[in-house]
C-alpha cells in the first residue's frame, strides 16, 4: 500500500452514493391509506381463494365505476399476531382477514378495533343465511363484527385411484371406511402393491391436529365433544376430561398407526407440502387433507384420478362426521381509510353467487344454507359430493381450532408428535392436555376467550 | 493486498488524538450509539418491561410483577427448550470450531488447491441460512431427498427419515448450522494462524516434529484469543439460529428442534403472549450472557473484539 | 504480534505421510459436502416434478428450463420473485448506507478517540452484537407499528443497520487506524479540517475496507429472516430469505419451479462473492485481529 497518496480529488464515496440510492429507496415504504372513498384494500389468505378473488375486485370495479380495489395476502405464519398490529394501525387495508378463533379476533374487539357491520348483515340478510350456530358465533353483546365468507372442511382423506385398483382396494362407499382394521388393511394392501400409506404433514404446525380432530368426534359421546369445545372457560365444568377413555383412545390410534407403519415413512419430518408432493408425484396413495387442499392437488395435474373419503369412525356403527371450520372471516378495521366503502364491498361479496362462483370453485363449502347442492354441480368436482355429504352425516365443529392455541393447535401438534415419536405414553399424552386445560380453567393462563 | 492488510492492521492500535481534536471523535460516533440506543438498547429494556406483564399486542401492558417469570419456571416446555439449545449451542460450536480449524490448518499448510479450497469451504456462509434450512429439509427427505439418495448410493440403505425422528432432526439441525458456519470460522482463525512466523514451523520441522505435533503445540497455542472469540461468535450465532429451525422443522418433532427463539416466536406471534415470549427472551439473553463470560474465562480473553 | 510472510514453497517434509493421504481425503469429503447444496440445487432446477421424484439426484430424465419462468413469475396471491429480489435490493441498499454511513464514522472515531474512550465504547458495540436478537425482536415490532413502519422497507433497514453497526464500526476502526499518520498531518498543513480530511484523504484510502464491510453487512441482510418474518408479513414486502420461506407452499405442485427459485435466490450473491471474494476474507480477518 503506498504511504502517501496526492490529495486530488476524491473519488465518489461509496457510502455518498449509497446514500443517495437510499433516499430514493426509503420513499416506497407503505404509508397509510389515502381515505378518499374511491381505493379499496383488501387483505385475504394467500392460497387458491387469492387468485379467485380478483374476479369479484373486477366486478366491483365495474359496478362502482371510479373505484379500486387492490388485494393484499396474508399468510398462515403472519395471520396471527403481526397482523394484529396491522389491522389495529392506520395502515390496515380496508378490510382485514382473521380467524375468528384466533387471539387476533378477541384482542382486536377488546380493544375496540373492529367496526360494527349489523348494517352489512342486515343489507345481505346474513342473519337468515347462516346457521343458527354460525350466527351466535358471531354475535357479540348483540352486534356483528364480522362475516364469516366459508366453511373449511379439515378431514377429507384423498386417495389415488390408480394405487387402489393396483392394490385391489375398491372406493370406499359413501366416502366412509367402516372400522379401524378396514383401513388399516387397506394401507397394508397399498403398502404391499408399491406406495406409501397414509400421507400427513407431520411436521406442519398443523396437521397431526386435524388427525385428532378427525378421529375425536367418533370416540367420545356428542355432549362431551360439545363440553371439550367450550370447557377451557374459567369455572366451567370439570367432569369432562381429556384423561377420559374416549380422548385416550384417540391419542393411542394416532401412536399405534405409527408402531403399524400407516404413516408415509418419515412422516414427523415431512410438512404439508413435502406430503402433497409426494402424493401428487404418485408414490403415497392416500394424504389427509381438507377441502382446501384439493384446489392445489388438482393445480399439480398429477397422473392419476383422485377420490376422497374419511377416516374410520372410532366407535363402531357410527358414521364419521365431517369437521368444520368456520371461522375465515373478514373484518372492517376500526382505522380503515375507506370503511363505508368496505362495507359496500363486503355487501357485494356476500352473495349466493359469489358463494358459488369463488368460494365454491377453489375447493371450500359456501356457508349459506340457502345455496343448495345441486347449484354446485357445474363444478364437476368433489365440492358437490362434500357438500352433499356434509348434510347427511353431518358436521361438526373443529377442536383444535375452537379451544385457545395454550390447548388446541400450537400446544397439541407438539404433543402428537412426541406421541407418535413413542416420547410419550397415550396416557401420559392425555395428561399433558388435562393440565393445559386445567392452567386454562384455573385462570392461570389466560385463553382467547371472548 | 490481504497480506498488507493483516500486517498494518495487527501493527496499528487506537493512537492519542491530537488536543483540539477531543469533540470530533465523540460527533463522528454519535449517530452509531443513537442507532444503537434507539433500535438495540430501547427494545432490550421494552422486553424487560413487557415481560412484567401481559399484553395482546395492542393496547397497555398490564402489569403484574414476577408472574410470567414464575410460570417460565414451572413450563416444562421452557426447560426442554433450554435442554435443545444447550445440545444445539454445544454441537454447533464444538463441531464448527473444531472443522473450522482443522480446514483453517490445512489452508496455512498450503495443502494443494488450498487457495480455491478458502473460497469453497466460505461458500455456504452467503448462502441465506432459510435457504440452507428450505434445501437441507428436502435433502433429508427418505428416499427422495439427496442426501438419503447419495447415502442409497454408497449402499447405506436411502430410506432414513432424518427429520421425523426427536433424535436425528436435532442432528440434522446442527449439521446444518455447522455447515453454514464453519466458513466463517475457518477464515477467522486463519487469520490467526497467518501471524504465526513461518520459521517457527519450519524449525519444527527441522526438528522432526509431525504435523499434528505442529498443530497442537505450535498453532493451537498461539491462536487461543481467536479460539475465543470464534467460539463467542459462534454461540451467539447458535441462540440467533431461528432461520434455520423455522425453515427445516419449525420446532419439531415434539418440539426437539425448539431452540429458545423458535419458543419465544411461537408465545408471542402464535400463542400471543407478548408477555410471557418477552420473558422467555430474556432469560435467553441471560444464558447467552452466562456462557459468554464463560468461555471468555475458558479461553483468559480480556475484551472480545471481532464481528 | 507482527507477521512476517515467508514466501517458501517448498514443504516436502510434511506432505507424504500416510496419515496426509487420510487427512486430505477427509477435506474433500468437506468440499463435497459444502458443494453438493449448490450443484443439486441447480440440477434439480432443471427437471420437472415428477422426474425430481423419480431421479432425486437430478441426473436423470428431461432437461427443461421454463422452471425459472414459471419460478419469476410465482404464484398469484403470492408475490412474484421479482418483487422478493427488489424489496431485498433495496433494503440492502438503505439498510448498507445507513449502517455502512454510521458504522464507519463511528470506526474512525474510534480510532481517533483517547484510549480509555474508543476501549469503553468497543466493548458496547461488543455487546451489542452479542445480544441475542430474539430479545429485541418484540419491542421492535411494538415500536415499529407505532409508527407505521412495518411491512415498510425503511423499518426494516434501520433494524438491519443498527445491528450491522458494531460488526462495522469494529472492523472499521481497524481499517483507519492502518491508515498513515503522515497523510492525516499533510492534510491539516493543506488546510483541512477533521471532517475534510476524512472525506477527502482517509476515506479514498480506505476503499477496500468498505467493500469488505458492505459486503460482510449484505451477507447478514441477505439472510436475515428472524426480524423478517414479523416484520414485513404482507408477502408484497417481503424480502427473498423471508418469501422463500413460503416458497415451497406455493410450489407445491412444481418442484422444479421451487428449485429454480432457491437457484435465483442464491446465486447472484455467489457470483457477487466469487468477484469480490478477497474483499470479504480480508474483511472478516481484519475485524477478527486486534
Amino acid at each position: 500500500m503506498p504511504l502517501s497518496r496526492t490529495l486530488k480529488a476524491a473519488r465518489p464515496v461509496l457510502a455518498g452514493v449509497l446514500l443517495a440510492a437510499a433516499v430514493v429507496a426509503c420513499g416506497t415504504g407503505t404509508g397509510p391509506g389515502g381515505g378518499d372513498g374511491k381505493t379499496l384494500r383488501v387483505q385475504i389468505p394467500t392460497g387458491p381463494l387469492a387468485s379467485a378473488m380478483q374476479q369479484v375486485g373486477k366486478d366491483f370495479e365495474k359496478a362502482n365505476p371510479g373505484t379500486v380495489v387492490t388485494f393484499e395476502g396474508v399468510d398462515s405464519g403472519s395471520s396471527r399476531g403481526p397482523n394484529v398490529a396491522l389491522l389495529s394501525s392506520t395502515g390496515t387495508p380496508d378490510i382485514g382477514y382473521l380467524q375468528r378463533s384466533t387471539g387476533v379476533w378477541s384482542a382486536l374487539l377488546k380493544n375496540k378495533q373492529l367496526t360494527p357491520l349489523d348494517d352489512v348483515w342486515k343489507a345481505a340478510g346474513l342473519a337468515d343465511k347462516y346457521s343458527k350456530s354460525q350466527v351466535d358465533y358471531y354475535t357479540t353483546n348483540g352486534q356483528h363484527y364480522g362475516v364469516l365468507y366459508e366453511q373449511l372442511l379439515i378431514n377429507p382423506v384423498y386417495y389415488n385411484k390408480a394405487a387402489f385398483a393396483k392394490a385391489g382396494i375398491s372406493d370406499p362407499p359413501d366416502h366412509q371406511v367402516a372400522s379401524v382394521a378396514d383401513f388399516e388393511s387397506m394401507v397394508g394392501k397399498v403398502k404391499a402393491a408399491g406406495y406409501e400409506g397414509f400421507g400427513v404433514g407431520g411436521s406442519s404446525p398443523y396437521d397431526l391436529g386435524h388427525t385428532l380432530d378427525a378421529l375425536l368426534p367418533t370416540a367420545v359421546p356428542a355432549a362431551d365433544y360439545d363440553a371439550l369445545l367450550t370447557n377451557f372457560k374459567p369455572g366451567s365444568p370439570t367432569n369432562v376430561k381429556y384423561t377420559d377413555p374416549g380422548f385416550v383412545k384417540v391419542l393411542q390410534t394416532i401412536q399405534d398407526w405409527q408402531k403399524k407403519g400407516i404413516y408415509q415413512n418419515g412422516m414427523l419430518g415431512m410438512d404439508t407440502d413435502q406430503a402433497q408432493g409426494l402424493f401428487t408425484s404418485g408414490k403415497l396413495a392416500m394424504l389427509q387433507g381438507g377441502n382446501y387442499t384439493y384446489a392445489s392437488l388438482k393445480e399439480a395435474k398429477p397422473a392419476f384420478e383422485m377420490g376422497w373419503f374419511l377416516l374410520p369412525p372410532l366407535t363402531p356403527g357410527q358414521k364419521t362426521p365431517f369437521d368444520a371450520f368456520n371461522g375465515d372471516t373478514l373484518v372492517v378495521p376500526v382505522k380503515a381509510a375507506n370503511p363505508d366503502l368496505a362495507k359496500k364491498f363486503l355487501q357485494f361479496f356476500m352473495t349466493d353467487k359469489y358463494q358459488v362462483s369463488v368460494v365454491a370453485a377453489t375447493g371450500s363449502l359456501p356457508v349459506f344454507s340457502s345455496i343448495p347442492a345441486s347449484s354446485l354441480s357445474n363444478l364437476g368436482d368433489l365440492v358437490q359430493q362434500q357438500f352433499e355429504l356434509s348434510q347427511s352425516v353431518g358436521l361438526v365443529n373443529i377442536w383444535d381450532s375452537t379451544v385457545p392455541s395454550t390447548l388446541g393447535q400450537a400446544f397439541s401438534v407438539p404433543v402428537l408428535q412426541k406421541l407418535v415419536a413413542g416420547k410419550l405414553t397415550p396416557r401420559q399424552a392425555a395428561q399433558q392436555y388435562q393440565s393445559a386445560l386445567e392452567d386454562l380453567q384455573s385462570g392461570k393462563v389466560s385463553g382467547a376467550s371472548d | 493486498m490481504t497480506a498488507d492488510k493483516v500486517v498494518l492492521a495487527t501493527a496499528a492500535a487506537p493512537r492519542p488524538p491530537r488536543r483540539r481534536a477531543r469533540i470530533f471523535p465523540i460527533a463522528v460516533m454519535a449517530p452509531a450509539l443513537v442507532l444503537l440506543l434507539v433500535l438495540v438498547a430501547y427494545p432490550i429494556a421494552g422486553s424487560v418491561r413487557i415481560s412484567l406483564g401481559t399484553w395482546d399486542g395492542i393496547g397497555a401492558v398490564a402489569y403484574h410483577g414476577l408472574d410470567n417469570y414464575r410460570r417460565l419456571l414451572r413450563d416444562s416446555l421452557v426447560w426442554e427448550s433450554i435442554g435443545t439449545s444447550l445440545q444445539f449451542f454445544i454441537g454447533t460450536v464444538v463441531f464448527t470450531v473444531t472443522f473450522g480449524c482443522l480446514l483453517a490448518n490445512a489452508i496455512s499448510r498450503k495443502v494443494p488447491g488450498a487457495r480455491i479450497f478458502k473460497v469453497v469451504w466460505f461458500l455456504p456462509v452467503i448462502i441465506p441460512v432459510s435457504i440452507a434450512g428450505i434445501f437441507w429439509s428436502n435433502a433429508f427427505q427418505p428416499t427422495t431427498g439427496v442426501v438419503n439418495s447419495l447415502l442409497g448410493l454408497i449402499g447405506l440403505g436411502d430410506d432414513h427419515a432424518w427429520l421425523a425422528s426427536s433424535s436425528t432432526a436435532l442432528y440434522a439441525a446442527i449439521f446444518v448450522a455447522v455447515w453454514t458456519q464453519t466458513g466463517y470460522a475457518m477464515l477467522i482463525l486463519l487469520g490467526a494462524m497467518e501471524t504465526i512466523p513461518e520459521e517457527v514451523h519450519e524449525a519444527a520441522t527441522l526438528d522432526g516434529v509431525g504435523a499434528a505435533g505442529r498443530l497442537f503445540r505450535i498453532t493451537l497455542p498461539n491462536i487461543v484469543p481467536m479460539l475465543g472469540t470464534i467460539t463467542t461468535l459462534t454461540s451467539v450465532f447458535s441462540f440467533n439460529a431461528f432461520g434455520i429451525i423455522y425453515a427445516m422443522t419449525r420446532g419439531g418433532p415434539g418440539n426437539s428442534t425448539s431452540i429458545l427463539p423458535v419458543l419465544v416466536y411461537k408465545q408471542s406471534f402464535v400463542d400471543q403472549d407478548y408477555g410471557y415470549g418477552s420473558a422467555t427472551a430474556v432469560i435467553t439473553t441471560l444464558i447467552v450472557a452466562v456462557i459468554g463470560i464463560m468461555v471468555m474465562r475458558i479461553f483468559r480473553q480480556q475484551t472480545l473484539d471481532a464481528r | 504480534m507482527t507477521a512476517p510472510r515467508t514466501q517458501s514453497g517448498t514443504r516436502s517434509a510434511w506432505r507424504h505421510g500416510p496419515l496426509w493421504y487420510v487427512g486430505y481425503a477427509l477435506l474433500l469429503l468437506w468440499t463435497v459436502i459444502t458443494v453438493v447444496p449448490f450443484v443439486s440445487m441447480l440440477l434439480l432446477s432443471l427437471h420437472s416434478t415428477s422426474d425430481i421424484y423419480a431421479h432425486p439426484l437430478g441426473l436423470g430424465g428431461q432437461w427443461v428450463l421454463s422452471n425459472y419462468a414459471d419460478a419469476w413469475r410465482g404464484v398469484v396471491g403470492g408475490a412474484p420473485l421479482s418483487t422478493y429480489i427488489i424489496n431485498s435490493v433495496l433494503v440492502a441498499l438503505c439498510s448498507l448506507a445507513i449502517g455502512v454511513t454510521c458504522g464507519s464514522l463511528a470506526g474512525y472515531g474510534l480510532a481517533r478517540a483517547t484510549r480509555g474512550l474508543s476501549n469503553a465504547v468497543s466493548r458496547v458495540m461488543v455487546l451489542a452484537l452479542s445480544v441475542p436478537l430474539v430479545v429485541a425482536l418484540i419491542p421492535t415490532f411494538e415500536l415499529l407499528g407505532r409508527y407505521q413502519m412495518l411491512n415498510s422497507v425503511a423499518g426494516i433497514s434501520l433494524v438491519y443497520a443498527a445491528f450491522m453497526t458494531p460488526t462495522i464500526a469494529l472492523i472499521m476502526r481497524s481499517v483507519f487506524a492502518a491508515v498513515p499518520r503522515e497523510l492525516l498531518e499533510a492534510a491539516k498543513i493543506d488546510g483541512y479540517g477533521e471532517l475534510a480530511a476524512l472525506l477527502r484523504v482517509v476515506l479514498p484510502v480506505s476503499k477496500g475496507g468498505f467493500v469488505s464491510v458492505t459486503l460482510l453487512g449484505l451477507i447478514f441482510v441477505w439472510s436475515e429472516v428472524q426480524f423478517g418474518v414479523v416484520l414485513l408479513t404482507r408477502p408484497q414486502n417481503r424480502t427473498l430469505s423471508v418469501g422463500l420461506l413460503s416458497f415451497q407452499g406455493q410450489f407445491v405442485s412444481d418442484q422444479g419451479a421451487f428449485f429454480a427459485g432457491l437457484v435465483i435466490a442464491t446465486f447472484p450473491i455467489v457470483i457477487l462473492f466469487l468477484i469480490f471474494q478477497r474483499y470479504v476474507t480480508s474483511g472478516i480477518t481484519l475485524g477478527a485481529l486486534k
